[in-house]
């Protein structure tokens, strides 16, 4: 069970680690886009932080869906839609919840998936976040078909997002603005699947 | 006038586009800008709020055309148009022009006055010019990414040549491909100049009608345009893979089976038994939506779209062989004109999922309906299926009984073995279906049921016109169209039932109940001379569904099953699921021996509140019918403690509530495992009954598969060491004070009533068909002779000695 003081913790953990990773995410991008996934998401996420306290007494529904809307307005990039979309998706999932079982929590991820996924139109090995999101989303579901607990579906997710995301290095984008790069996007890990994975394994920790 | 807005990742950019077109155009026209972020450090970037408000600023009815730079402009602008009012979203149009040049080369005929429509085609051949210019001094572009296909279609002309036109398969094969590239696929119907419609959509290109020998015009654009339209063309070119061409089929030949001189069709048998009637095709209905709005439209859409995937599911479980009218229908689920339509009554005017999906649904079948081919028209039926399959699931519903105004013959691509469960076989005489083999379950729950049943005829079973008369020959397996006067018609068999009990020569009474599974059989039971139920299995309440059926569904059906059975007792078996069998909502997993598996008892006592609320159904139906409750699969007196102790939990639980019950209620096991014989004496200790479930019992005993062809024959109830251990297990019975009752097959099979009998069983549970024949040969024996018999094959050695010493005292007494 996932209380909602744990996906708060969620929320403001990632802040703190988009921050510590903006240069980071921003080098990646400089491989191989425009040098701005860093920058781009800590400006949506520094926004979060200020708006999410307005909001801590609502439900799980509301909260994902300021993190939502924040981010569509001001993050700027590709990253702005996607990961708002992301959010927008799940928040509906937890429309007038307090807490999230595990089925719910898969439940969330894949809806949040599946809004990137209609929002970018990007397929697996396009090198994008999906790569990491997807196998997930999926490692989380199995794991909890198997009747793993939530902590060790989450661990599976993780190592799935970890190994998705390393998985981008030698692939050629195919969308997003590393696309207008093609074979030089080459040998270079995507940002947005890094960001993706931080989010996973933040989440991981927030539950822990 | 129709407006613009650009949306760059630059500020200055975009206002230098402005500037540019002022200076070009001249007269006004109405441009708004979103451009940039609201970050000194780091200005660049789109913004999906800021691209709505522009939108708004400049809106009007006229329309408003965006243009975008690259990334995330783009997206930025498809969310922003997802925010904006429906009304709004109709009238404004995003654009792939390149920015520049499609701004200014839209500017330009805006200020004319001309309509989006026109605003649009301009924007996106402005690129036209600069190309041939640059072609022609060679710096042509990449041949297979040229970015002439993004801006200017390609199309192409085709003949239908395939003798039933455009008609489903060829549709299907059509969207399939148009569905693996990026690109927009139109079509349009020259030889009746239609208009053009969604080439990804399988209902759009049925409902053009296209026939043999007609035209059409297909258009593609986007990137991989070229390629899909060398497989478009390739695939018109060989027929869609049809052998016949239009030139060696006969005109009008349309439906070859009444053209067919001896009017035969032959199947695979699946369910034995003669009937001639008039057929009718099994159509399901569409279930009633009572709300109509919902608040939520994100919700509503989210939950149609859960229940088209599950439906998916549900096809693919049901395929097991290729069988294109369930890839119809998956086509049919993807359909993306039927999704848009949802979509729309969803967000635009708040309906809910199911009441939205409906009124598509229904439009569909009308469009159908109002064909001129009757081919086409009579596809309207894979829409009603497709649609009450996701009705069903949004509103968790299960099958919807069938009403028939005549006793018929049913024809059905396939049936699942739910949908043959809840057939009355008053009404349905016999069952026809394209696909499917004899031993799916819905072949084995026809034969139970005594309906005459013969399978994979073929697609052609499907061109069958309404009310034909035919006679199906379920032994056979041959259907014949219109037979013949002289052909005697065997009225569906009616036994002619012998109500009295069934009493030995020598006076003692022997009990027969009856093996069912729901209404329909429950009637023929009655009619046959059934003094209750003995076995009412409960599985086909649990399968073809997402979701497990309510207590109060379940209550229902008890309670169906009481009405007719009255005063008589029912035995009902709980839940026995496994793994061969695939229900969404047990975790069951492909196991390597299923018999083995996750079933019975011990999957319910994993899975406590799934058997609760049977548990509760049932004890709620003993209030007013004689209910017996039974425990699949037993092993072990722990798994009985622990059954009995939720009976014990529920019945407190339905004390507090006031619930009414029999709290006498009588509990007995299944007898069908070695261990349970083994453990036989001090399994009497616990309960009420038993009933030796003869089938699993001889696998088990004997350790051979039944569903191992090379194997099977030796899971033979006849077997010694299967009657030894019936026989240990009645004598354990006895002398516990206990009736046993014996329900599998071999209590159908009058041959072995004898032995039964001299082994002491109290009670036959026998299939409803069968029980007037056991009766009659109850009546013939005299219960002390068969003493000598059950003695006499304990000390045989085979089964097939057992079977030569049945046949032989059978002819003695007769
Ligand atoms: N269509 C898409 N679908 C899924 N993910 C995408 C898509 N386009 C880009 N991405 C992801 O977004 C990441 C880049 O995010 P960022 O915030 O840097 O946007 P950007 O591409 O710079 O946007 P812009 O187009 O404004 O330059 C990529 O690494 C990739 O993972
Ligand atoms: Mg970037």
């Amino acid at each position: 069970m996932l209380e909602k003081k744990q996906i708060i913790d969620w929320i403001d953990n990632f802040t703190a680690v988009i921050a510590e990773k903006k240069d980071y995410l921003t080098e990646l991008d400089a491989a191989i886009g425009d040098a701005d996934h860093g920058i781009n998401m800590n400006r949506g996420f520094q926004k979060v932080s200020e708006k999410l306290p307005t909001v801590i007494d609502r439900d799980i529904g509301t909260i994902l869906k300021t993190v939502s809307m924040t981010l569509i307005s001001t993050v700027g990039g590709a990253s702005g839609p996607l990961y708002g979309t992301f959010f927008l998706k799940a928040s509906a999932v937890a429309a007038q919840k307090e807490e999230l079982t595990p089925e719910e929590l898969v439940q969330l991820l894949q809806a949040g998936l599946e809004g990137v996924m209609y929002r970018g139109k990007a397929q697996l090995e396009d090198k994008t976040m999906i790569d990491a999101l997807s196998p997930a989303v999926d490692a989380f579901k199995q794991s909890l078909a198997n009747n793993n607990s939530e902590l060790e579906g989450l661990q599976k997710a993780v190592d799935a997002a970890e190994e998705g995301m390393k998985k981008t290095i030698p692939l050629i984008a195919r969308k997003g603005r590393a696309s207008y790069l093609g074979e030089r996007s080459m040998g270079h890990q995507d940002p947005g699947a890094t960001s993706s994975y931080l989010m996973l394994k933040t989440l991981l920790e927030s539950v822990r | 006038m129709v407006s613009l807005v650009l949306v760059s990742h630059s500020l200055p950019l975009a206002e230098s586009i402005a500037n540019l077109i002022q200076h070009i155009v001249k007269e006004d026209v109405n441009i708004a800008i979103a451009a940039g972020v609201d970050d000194p450090e780091h200005p660049w970037g789109t913004d999906v709020i800021k691209i709505q408000e522009a939108i708004e600023s400049v809106y009007s009815d006229d329309g408003v055309l965006v243009l975008m730079d690259l990334g995330s402009a783009v997206l930025s602008a498809e969310m922003a148009l997802e925010f904006l009012s429906p009304e709004q979203q109709t009238k404004v149009k995003l654009c792939a022009a390149p920015l520049v040049e499609g701004a200014i080369a839209a500017s330009v005929i805006a200020a004319t006055g001309a309509n989006l429509e026109t605003v649009i085609t301009e924007a996106q051949q402005s690129l036209t010019a600069k190309l041939s210019h640059l072609e022609a001094s060679n710096i042509a572009p990449q041949a297979e990414l040229s970015p002439q296909s993004l801006t200017k279609p390609l199309t192409c002309v085709l003949t239908i040549n395939n003798p039933l036109g455009l008609h489903l398969r060829p549709a299907a094969q059509f969207v399939s491909i148009a569905n693996q590239f990026n690109s927009d696929v139109r079509v349009k119907n020259i030889t009746r100049s239609s208009d053009f419609v969604n080439g990804k959509s399988v209902n759009q290109l049925m409902l053009l009608e296209v026939r043999s020998g007609e035209q059409i015009e297909v258009e593609f654009k986007g990137d991989d345009a070229t390629l899909v339209l060398q497989e478009i063309k390739e695939l018109v070119k060989n027929n869609f893979g049809e052998v016949e061409s239009l030139t060696t089929q006969k005109p009008n030949s349309k439906q070859p089976i009444s053209t067919t001189t001896n009017n035969e069709l032959i199947g695979i048998p699946a369910s034995p038994g003669i009937v001639i009637a008039p057929v009718v095709y099994y159509q399901q209905t569409l279930p009633e939506v009572k709300t109509k709005n919902s608040e939520n439209p994100e919700h509503e859409w989210q939950k149609l779209q859960l229940a088209l995937q599950n439906a998916r599911q549900q096809i693919e479980n049901l395929t097991t062989q290729e069988n294109p009218i369930f890839q119809a229908h998956l086509l049919y689920l993807d359909d993306p004109q039927l999704h848009t339509q949802a979509k729309q009554l969803i967000f635009e005017q708040q309906q809910t999922a199911s009441y939205a999906w409906k009124t598509v649904i229904e439009q569909a079948i009308a469009d159908y309906q109002n064909l001129e081919d009757e081919y086409l028209q009579a596809r309207a039926i894979d829409l009603l299926d497709i649609g009450s399959r996701v009705l069903k699931i949004l509103l968790g519903i299960g099958i919807i009984p069938l009403e028939l105004e005549t006793p018929s013959i049913l024809i059905a691509p396939q049936l699942t073995p739910s949908e043959v469960a809840q057939f009355n076989p008053q009404q349905v005489l016999g069952i026809c279906t394209a696909f499917g083999s004899a031993t799916d379950h819905s072949a084995i729950v026809a034969s139970l049921l005594g309906i005459p049943m013969v399978v994979g005829m073929g697609e052609e079973l499907l061109e069958i016109p309404p009310h034909t008369r035919l006679q199906i020959d379920g032994t056979k397996g041959i259907i014949t169209l219109n037979p013949s006067s002289e052909t005697s018609i065997s009225e569906p068999p009616q036994p002619s039932p012998m109500i009295e009990p069934a009493i030995t020569r020598d006076g003692h009474e022997i009990g027969i109940v009856a093996n069912i599974i729901g209404v329909g059989d429950a009637q023929k039971a009655i009619a046959n001379g059934a003094e209750g139920v003995g076995l009412l299995r409960t599985e086909f309440l649990y399968l073809d569904r997402v979701t497990p059926p309510t207590e109060e569904e379940q209550l229902e059906f008890y309670q169906a099953i009481g009405a007719i059975m009255g005063e008589r007792p029912i035995t009902i078996r709980t839940l026995d699921i496994g793994a061969d069998k695939s229900v969404d909502y047990l975790d069951l997993f492909v196991e390597t021996n299923p018999g083995l598996g996750w079933r019975g008892i011990r999957q319910s006592l994993d899975c406590p509140d799934l058997f609760k609320t049977q548990l509760r159904a049932i004890l709620r139906a003993s209030a007013r019918h004689k209910i017996k409750l039974m425990f699949p699969m037993v092993t072990s007196v722990r798994e009985v403690r622990a059954a009995k102790q939720l009976v014990s939990e529920v019945q407190a639980e339905l004390r507090e509530s006031k619930i009414d019950f029999d709290s006498e209620i009588a509990i007995g096991i299944m007898v069908e495992t070695p261990a349970a014989v083994a453990m036989a004496d001090l399994l009497a200790k616990e309960v009420d009954f038993f009933s030796i479930g003869t089938n699993d019992l001889s696998q088990y005993i004997m350790a051979a598969d039944r569903t191992n062809t090379k194997v099977a024959a030796l899971a033979d109830a006849y077997e010694p060491a299967v009657l030894r251990m019936i026989r240990q297990t009645v004598d354990a019975a006895h002398n516990a004070g206990i009736t046993v009752s014996v329900c599998g097959q071999l209590a159908s099979d009058p041959k072995a009533i004898p032995i039964l009998l001299g082994l002491g069983v109290d009670e036959l549970s026998v299939n409803p068909p069968a029980i007037p024949g056991i009766k009659a040969k109850i009546a013939s024996l005299n219960r002390l002779e068969t003493k000598a018999f059950g003695n006499a094959v304990l000390q045989l050695d085979s089964a097939v000695a057992v079977r030569e010493y049945v046949s032989n005292i059978v002819t003695d007494i007769m």
